[in-house]
């Protein structure tokens, strides 16, 4: 039988080469970058580069200087804040879901967040501009609205659907008899998920809050948009500031000679930022601690219980002097009535809700009810910051939906483009196109590896460096993509801007989504099926693709789903590759073109944000669609398959 | 007493409920799009690739105007029409753009007590002006579709396009020829460049093709100065310039394009408009535009732009009202 | 006296440090049943896999000895084939792994492997199979219903009936009825008696009434070892081991 056993080496060798693909592109791109982002650094000179604070790049100045301490700065405020607001609230959506959630919303809520996490980013940055700056605007002592607050808003947003669903993840993978343990100690429903699931679940609350991290730095789309572009060091949640992504998509078109390899070093920072980011969550280990959780009443929850108290009751004094401050205003006519009688409206509701609270406190002043008040107050938390998200989603739909579907007309998607009359038409072909190069590229090389790492090779020493690179290449910003398949395709393939050049960057970038997704539903095929395989007498490669792959076909085809959706909403690489050609139908794969992603950008900036908006209404179907296939196709196959 | 699955919904929605609430309210008392003279100034400008921009600089500052920061803490855009966008949203700010650009969601603000007229601009009374033009490579003119292009961009037709978008016919001794169509003309034109440029380029384009249906223009715009490296590195036929195009521009090109081998032609002139929020009683609606002086008090010099805009000028406003009255 | 189809000479079997399987030797005799029984985790799964080379997907197993199977010689020696030898010796499994195919699908998987790719050629094999397993009264009609919609039982059988399609000639089947209600563990119990005729079959059980019921020849094995082998009659009515005589009445087990 020699030809099964060449077959079953022929087959072996195009699998490994598969998996080493994403080693030579990351070492590609590493090369790339450092090969000229380290040499300008190196004539800039270090220090003056990333503790410089003055940055002037315009063409033909004599006074260049590359200081780019405010974009780091500014990058560091804008992650951090938004990694708070998001990280609070999500986890407490998550502990919602999992708990507190009446069974019937629970699905529904689910399918939201996940909608929220398809949305493409210029969506959120067209909201940013179009409602969070003008509104901020109104608060802000300088009436600018732009800066670190209104990037972090929209950025908490983005990155609440990551935290929930690994979250959520986290805490279903808790064995439910920690949960029914503590409910039999008689601590109650919401005592028992803070106390002692939660914690139980940190090791998947870590992983999200550094893949968030990981996300907010290097989100660049939604983050140009809010962010104001000023290059100076921020001293204010609203000023004008830049970050390094937005300073890198913004000024990468235009810039030439040590402008452009400074930048290409803004790329470097980020890069060895997020590598390093990657290595701290795979050493860092939580470990999940297997004692036994009795409730035993900590001290610092009695601190805790203790100081809500006086803190709401100290809530109830001031609000009575305000209720008591307002009746004096009635005798200023001056003062809009209605403002006023809203406010005392407002203040009579403050007034009993803090009263009842307090009383609720006071009245059993055992530790113990204490102790059952705070953990009522985060479940009313996590009531609440469902609330919002669910407020966040629908309001960002509705507005988009608002805004933008008296614009949205078969002519505007399916019509020829003239400059009065604005068509879809090109980014509809472009993104066709874009999404057909990359299937054809990460598909074959995606499944590959995945069938790699978990059929032949699942424990090897070499497989240890082929996952840190498909991790590296996952946490790698959009932007740098963008400046490395400019440099790179554009440059010195020769491919100039082009469809092309766009396919298959965003092929190298999503290729670490299909093989996780793969190999995760590679892993989880039962190993007694490749045994009964094996047992009949048939090879390996056989066995893999006669009845493993066939089992795995839901996750193959949810990492198809995917990626067509990252595809379709990824514009940041897309900015520096295909040229940004909106009005003409590109012809073949090497000329330039559009995405409709991207067309949002363009109208948000260069035209009408009606157009932008109606754009962002036809995106939108397309996110929900693809989401409704996902999960018709999730339980068509999932119906054959086996049960274990 | 405290049994919290009885009254699992009723704090939870009463705080939400008065949350919203709070927010609404906030929402509806803090409208306020009014511009006031004792608030501060915003300012809104073009990025760095602009030729906007840069020929905006120029004209306030001189050679020099590579070398000028802007005022820290502006807020920076990447097109004409996002200014636009943001300065007829914002009560506070001030912006420059294309005359031709502008619509009536915004005012218009005398420079030197001159407003931005035609007759203004020709007699330069108004200073803020640059022309628009294209640049290429002289040696591909041999190449008949493109120079068939470059005559079609000097004719009559083209002329008539760049009066209806608003712009000012870029003066010519001889006047216009008419243009007349080639037969069977096939070949691809590359165009690329100012932003500010692109949207007239594109019924340029649009004329064009009529008269030459076998040709193809592929046009896109990411700045001036892409523009110029385009031509450069030969990825472009025309580029289109939204400033005056220097000497050091040129050395820059022919070091790709070899020397004595650019070539320009130019399309018209474009004021530049200081623009300011419809609320801003400073300033007077496009549609309101007069040839006359304008009051003492009610415009804003040249030299206190420069100052506004330079970061590095010593003077600093932190209102409306200390602009105007600065001497 | 019938001759032996398997020879099992002084096989010793480390999974990584662990010494599973301290010196085995066994004969096996033509189509006759032999049962492996013992506490758990004593290597009766182990030596079982160890006929068809199962172990070898197993990281860090080492396995040591002679296994000599008529017609391949010591198939842990040099040469061998081994889907060849997973084609003569098939394997049923503790828990039923019917591929999810469809019934046809399932059984006819084996013979695709070897080469049969015709329906026609399909057609009888898979008939024949699924008769000799028992299930085929039960299923004719509807060979393209998918498998996992059957029963446990009934996939037991469609196992068998899988493993059968590629014409071994032993049969290993590793505690087959463990999971299975007493209803079909009596019809597999029957196959095996019927199979016994053309099949050399070795079972693993944990039920000594089931070695009882159809075992001709039974081992003991113990902490690695096999302490006691002979005539199933012999054993259980007069062990001469101790501690196997103590396993099987039921003091420790």
């Amino acid at each position: 039988m020699m030809t099964v056993k060449l077959k079953d080496g022929i087959a072996k060798y195009f699998l490994l080469c598969s998996a080493a693909f994403s080693i030579v592109a990351l070492l590609a791109i590493a090369l790339f970058l450092f090969s000229r982002g380290i040499p300008a650094m190196a004539e800039i000179g270090l220090f003056k580069f990333l503790f410089g604070t003055v940055w002037h790049n315009n063409p033909g100045a004599t006074n260049q200087s590359y200081g780019v301490l405010p974009m780091i700065l500014g990058s560091i405020y804008v992650t951090a804040l938004a990694t708070m607001i998001g990280l609070t609230i999500g986890i407490f959506i998550a502990v919602f879901i999992f708990k507190f959630c009446p069974k019937k919303i629970r699905g529904i809520l689910e399918q939201l967040i996940n909608l929220l996490g398809g949305i493409p980013s210029v969506v959120f940055g067209l909201f940013g501009i179009l409602v969070v700056v003008p509104a901020l605007r109104q608060i802000s002592p300088t009436f600018v609205g732009e800066g670190i607050l209104a990037a972090s808003l929209i950025l908490s947003i983005m990155i609440l659907p990551t935290i929930v669903t690994i979250s959520l993840n986290s805490l279903k993978a808790v064995p439910r008899n920690f949960y029914e343990g503590a409910l039999a100690l008689g601590a109650t429903k919401e005592q028992s998920v803070f106390k002692v699931v939660l914690p139980a679940a940190k090791s998947g609350v870590y992983t999200a809050v550094v893949l968030s991290i990981g996300r907010a730095i290097g989100e660049t789309m939604a983050v140009i948009m809010v962010i104001g572009g000023s290059p100076q060091i921020p001293t204010s949640w609203l000023q004008s500031i830049d970050t390094l992504t937005a300073l890198i998509a913004r000024n990468s078109g235009e810039a030439s000679g040590l402008a452009f390899e400074a930048l290409i070093a803004c790329g470097v920072v980020l890069f060895v930022f997020t590598i390093l980011l990657n290595v701290f969550l795979m050493t860092v280990k939580i470990k999940r601690t297997n004692q036994s959780y009795k409730l035993t009443l900590k001290r610092h929850n009695e601190r805790q219980a203790q100081k809500l108290i006086d803190h709401t009751s100290f809530l109830h004094l001031r609000v009575a002097l305000l209720y008591k401050r307002t009746k004096f205003f009635i005798k200023y006519p001056f003062v809009k009535l209605g403002q006023f009688f809203v406010w005392l409206v407002v203040v009579c509701k403050l007034n009993v809700i803090c009263r009842q609270l307090s009383e609720l406190l006071d009245k059993n002043w055992r530790a113990e009810s204490r102790q059952k008040a705070w953990y009522a107050f985060l479940k009313v938390s996590s009531f609440f910051a469902a609330f919002l998200g669910v407020l966040a989603l629908v309001g960002l739909i509705l507005f988009i939906l608002i805004r933008g579907t008296p614009y949205v007309s078969w002519h505007f998607v399916f019509g020829k483009y003239t400059l009065d009359n604005p068509t879809l038409t090109p980014a509809i072909v472009g993104t066709l196109i874009l999404v057909g190069i990359a299937l054809c590229i990460s598909i074959p090389i995606g499944v590959g590896s995945a069938i790699f790492l978990s059929e032949y090779a699942r424990k090897a020493k070499g497989v240890k460096y082929i996952r840190l690179a498909i991790d590296s290449l996952a946490a790698i910003p959009s932007i740098v993509y963008g400046l490395f398949g400019f440099i790179f395709f554009v440059g010195l393939f020769g491919w100039s801007y082009s469809l092309l050049a766009g396919g298959v960057t965003l092929a190298i970038m999503t290729l670490p989504t299909v093989i996780r997704i793969t190999e995760e539903s590679l892993l989880t095929v039962p190993h007694i099926y490749r045994e009964g395989s094996v047992a009949l007498g048939a090879s390996k490669v056989r066995t893999t693709f006669k009845v493993v792959l066939p089992c795995a076909s839901v996750g193959i085809a949810s990492a198809l789903i995917q990626t067509v959706g990252r595809v379709i909403s990824e514009s940041a690489v897309l900015i520096l590759t295909i040229g940004l050609m909106v009005n003409i139908v590109p012809d073949g794969v090497m000329s330039p073109g559009t995405s409709l992603a991207l067309n949002i950008y363009y109208f948000g900036n260069f035209g009408s944000s009606d157009q932008a908006a109606a754009t962002c209404v036809v995106l939108l179907i397309v996110v929900l669609l693809l989401n409704l296939v996902l999960s018709f196709v999730g339980k068509r196959l999932g119906r054959n398959n086996f049960k274990y | 007493m405290f049994i919290v699955s009885k009254n699992k919904f009723s704090i939870a929605t009463k705080l939400s409920a008065l949350l919203l609430f709070i927010v609404s309210v906030f929402g509806l008392t803090a409208c306020d799009y009014q511009f006031r003279v004792d608030r501060p100034i915003i300012i809104i400008s073009r990025d760095s690739a602009s030729g906007t921009r840069e020929a905006f600089f120029t004209l306030l500052f001189g050679s020099k105007q590579a070398d000028i920061r802007l005022k820290l803490g502006s807020i920076e855009l990447n097109s004409t029409a996002a200014i636009l966008a943001r300065v007829s949203s914002d009560p506070q700010s001030i912006g420059y753009d294309s005359l031709g650009f502008v619509n009536d969601s915004v005012k218009l603000l005398p420079v030197d007590k001159y407003l931005p007229t035609t007759q203004n601009i020709l007699d330069d009374k108004y200073k803020l002006w640059r022309p628009l033009s294209v640049l290429y490579r002289i040696d591909r003119m041999k190449q008949r579709h493109l120079s068939a292009f470059n005559d079609f961009l000097q004719s009559q037709q083209a002329q008539d396009i760049v009066q209806s978008r608003g712009y000012v016919n870029f003066p010519s001794s001889e006047g216009y020829a008419e243009y007349k169509p080639i037969a069977d003309l096939v070949g691809t034109i590359r165009v690329s460049g100012s932003t500010t440029v692109e949207p007239m380029m594109q019924r340029l384009r649009e004329k064009f093709l009529d008269y030459q249906p076998n040709c193809k223009i592929e046009l896109t715009a990411a700045g001036s100065g892409p523009g110029r490296n385009d031509i450069k590195n030969d990825n472009s036929d025309f580029g289109m310039q939204s400033a005056v195009v220097t000497q050091s521009h040129i050395d820059d090109i022919e070091q790709g394009a070899g020397v004595g081998n650019v070539g320009q032609t130019n399309l018209a002139i474009d004021a530049i408009a200081v623009i300011v929020h419809s609320s801003n009683y400073l300033g007077i609606p496009k549609s309101d535009l007069t040839d006359d002086i304008q009051e003492q008090g009610q415009s804003v010099t040249m030299q206190n732009l420069a100052n506004l805009i330079d970061n590095d000028s010593g003077v600093s406003f932190a209102t409306w009202k200390a602009m105007l009255e600065f001497q | 006296m019938k001759e032996n189809i398997i020879e099992i000479k002084d096989v010793q079997l480390h999974y990584g440090n662990h010494h599973a399987l301290k010196s085995i030797n066994l004969s096996v005799s033509k189509c006759e049943i032999l049962a492996f029984i013992g506490p758990s985790g004593c290597g009766k799964s182990s030596l079982l896999r160890c006929i068809n080379r199962m172990n070898d997907l197993i990281d860090g197993c080492r396995v040591r000895g002679k296994v000599v199977i008529e017609g391949f010689g010591d198939i842990y020696g040099k040469g061998i084939d081994i889907n060849n030898l997973r084609k003569n010796v098939g394997m049923v499994f503790q828990k039923p792994n019917v591929f999810p195919m469809s019934i046809f699908d399932n059984i006819a998987f084996g013979p695709r492997t070897h080469g049969i790719k015709k329906k026609k050629d399909l057609d009888p094999i898979v008939e024949d199979s699924l008769k000799k397993a028992g299930i085929w009264q039960e299923v004719k009609d509807d060979l393209k219903k998918s498998a996992i919609s059957l029963s446990g039982g009934q996939q037991q059988r469609i196992c068998i009936a899988r493993a059968l399609a590629v014409q071994p000639k032993i049969l290993l089947m590793d505690e087959p009825t463990s999971s299975l209600d007493p209803i079909s563990t009596a019809i597999i119990e029957d196959l095996c008696e019927n199979l016994k005729i053309n099949y050399t079959i070795v079972i693993v059980t944990h039920n000594m009434q089931q070695a009882t019921r159809i075992s001709d020849k039974t081992a003991f094995f113990l902490n690695g070892e096999i302490l006691e082998f002979g005539e199933t009659t012999q054993i259980f009515s007069n062990p001469k081991n101790e501690k196997c005589e103590k396993y099987i009445t039921g003091r420790f087990g």
